[in-house]
């Protein structure tokens, strides 16, 4: 098998911050979401005016709820927490595509990473949760808080285990790994089920 | 930071001597100004050198130096020289990872370019490498793996040709190395002939024309600066070869695989101290936890146990002669793992926005993901554990035997 070049660490696909914003714009129009704990979170572009913070310079900032927000446990706040897990899964689509690429790209001996029993079996189980979770009913997936944060919790182990196949590549914040981080971010802060606080 | 009174070891602490149990216990006095020192790196990597004098930046690359380079009077001398064995070097680094990992990574100092020089090279390499540290704060690198073949020692492209005018020229493309863009001196493995023992060492000067260096973005861990590196044309000096008073099979390879070994269990040590600082992080502020949370906690704490004791076993056996490949991959392997697994269950266990409201937490949840990858990944380490399978957990061999045996990934 001849090696394929190496795949850019970017895949191909709209920056994660950028499709949250476009989450917000369709479960609220005009207005941002705000998680049940008072935070907005959206691109650099959309709140401008936010603090800078760790996660800017992955392009995501984070406000404190306003007035003018889409506020609590309302309609807009349950399409929005529905629309991210779709957004989760799609990312973890684009990364499987790009591992596929990338592994193709990287040689061990005479044959590429793809041709190795190990990786081969490691990107099918994937390929295999990743159909499995979206057979999971609608209804289903979206009984409550749990059974959101339980999707979540499924997408978070599948893009660890796919980011782990990229080696080192997978540790860029210019790649997929960056837009995996905001979204596990983005899931701790909207789609966990507690209410409670830590104790402080 | 009352969690920070965890940070003594609570298990394997019965294969530590007095004088690393009290190694251990000045590290772990370091742990709260490593913190702070930490969550600035985490903005600005190269604020490094805010802190040069500090202790908590010097004491921890004192030991990896040779004692004529050591500081003298600054620090307690056996110390210093408890932490220069590699179980003294793993007890010390635990803590120091408990502070914060990034600190260590981002401090001038001999890194793992210094074990190959101590390894490898000749008493006039040695004092101009080791002269150099000892002179001024000097970041170093050590350049192995490449873009396509990743760490696989054997299979490296980057080349060392003859030059037109004696000496030779240095060729090729390394990433993914600490500190590569910052660093002022480092070794670059590089290939003159085929085959494993064509495969040479050598000592570079940063400021020789034909290097470039750029830092690549990570997801965390940046105080590594991790950083792809380009050789056009460098010209390499007879006297920048380490180890060519030794044969091809003593140097090159032999020096790669021979310090990958002693360092490896450095970054198990690394991902232990990261997890149980979590775990205490965790038991610090939230002081109550539903039963089944508290066995999930639990759960990780004994894993974090038992790879510690693995650790400073596979540790002490370096230190005795005798290394272990398939033990060493091993505990690098799951540390890294427990430590993701650490991060991920405090996050969800402190609540909802706590990895926007606990700044700390966040960082070490994106921090810890590095050790997966450092030295090596878990599958290529997993081929080690199952070869060691087959030959039936054959009895470790001796350091000579074994330095270039499975060295064809790393």
């Amino acid at each position: 098998m001849n090696p394929a070049p190496p795949a850019s660490p970017n895949p191909a696909g709209t920056p994660y911050p950028l499709v949250l914003d476009a989450l917000h714009r369709r479960a609220a129009a005009g207005r941002l979401v705000a998680s049940p704990t008072g935070h907005v979170l959206a691109s650099t572009v959309a709140l401008p005016d936010a603090p800078p913070g760790p996660l800017t310079r992955f392009g995501l900032a984070v406000a404190e709820a306003t007035p003018e927000s889409a506020f609590g446990e309302g309609p807009a706040a349950d399409r929005f927490a529905s629309a991210l897990l779709p957004a989760h899964r799609e990312l973890l689509d684009t990364t499987l595509s790009h591992a596929l690429r990338h592994l193709e790209g990287r040689t061990s001996g005479d044959t590429t990473l793809l041709a190795k029993q190990l990786v081969v079996g490691q990107l099918a189980d994937i390929a295999l949760r990743l159909a499995e979770d979206a057979f999971v009913p609608e209804v289903r997936r979206h009984t409550d808080r749990y059974a959101r944060w339980r999707c979540h919790l499924r997408l978070v182990d599948i893009g660890r285990d796919l980011l782990r196949l990229l080696g080192a590549s997978g540790f860029l914040a210019d790649g997929p790994a960056g837009d995996l981080h905001l979204a596990e971010v983005v899931g701790n802060v909207y789609l966990h089920p507690d209410t409670e606080n830590a104790d402080d | 930071m009352t969690e920070l009174r965890e940070a003594a070891p609570s298990a394997g602490t019965d294969l530590l001597d007095e004088r690393t149990r009290e190694l251990a216990g000045y590290c772990a006095s370091m742990i709260g100004r490593l913190r702070t020192i930490g969550q600035r790196l985490d903005q600005d990597p190269d604020a490094i050198t805010e802190f040069l004098d500090e202790p908590e930046v010097r004491f921890p690359v004192q030991g990896m130096l040779p004692p004529p380079y050591r500081s003298t009077g600054e620090f307690p001398a056996p110390l210093v020289e408890a932490s220069s064995t590699v179980l003294g070097q793993v007890v010390a680094t635990e803590q120091v990872a408990y502070g914060d990992p990034n600190v260590i990574l981002a401090s001038p100092g001999p890194s793992l370019s210094g074990g190959v020089v101590q390894a490898l090279a000749d008493e006039q390499q040695r004092q101009r490498y080791f002269g150099r540290l000892a002179a001024a704060p000097t970041h170093t690198f050590f350049a192995l793996t490449e873009p396509a073949k990743g760490s696989a020692a054997a299979e490296l492209e980057t080349t060392l040709a003859p030059a037109p005018n004696g000496g030779w020229l240095l060729n090729g493309v390394k990433c993914y190395i600490g500190n590569g863009a910052r660093a002022q001196i480092g070794v670059v493995f590089c290939r003159r002939a085929p085959g494993p023992w064509g495969i040479e060492a050598v000592l570079l000067d940063t400021s020789a024309p034909g290097f470039s260096g750029e830092l690549l973005p990570t997801v965390g861990l940046r105080g590594a600066r991790i950083s792809r590196l380009r050789f056009q044309d460098v010209v390499v000096a007879p006297e920048d070869l380490l180890g060519a008073h030794r044969s091809p099979s003593r140097r090159g390879l032999y020096g790669a695989t021979y310090i990958l070994y002693r360092f490896r269990p450095g970054i198990a040590a690394m991902a232990i101290g990261c997890a149980q600082a979590a775990c205490d992080y965790l038991r610090t502020h939230r002081s109550t936890l539903a039963r089944w949370d508290r066995h999930r906690l639990d759960g990780i704490l004994d894993r974090v146990a038992a790879v510690r004791h693995r650790t400073y076993a596979v540790a002490a056996g370096i230190d005795a002669g005798v290394v272990d490949v398939a033990g060493i991959g091993a505990v690098k392997a799951r540390a890294a793992r427990i430590a993701e697994d650490a991060t991920r269950l405090v996050a969800e266990l402190l609540g909802p926005a706590c990895l926007i409201e606990h700044p700390w937490v966040e960082k070490t949840y994106r921090d810890v993901r590095a050790f997966e990858l450092m030295e090596g990944t878990t599958n290529l380490h997993a081929m080690a554990v199952f070869q060691s399978l087959l030959r039936g957990q054959a009895a470790p061999q001796p350091v000579a035997q074994r330095a270039v045996d499975g060295a064809a990934r790393h």
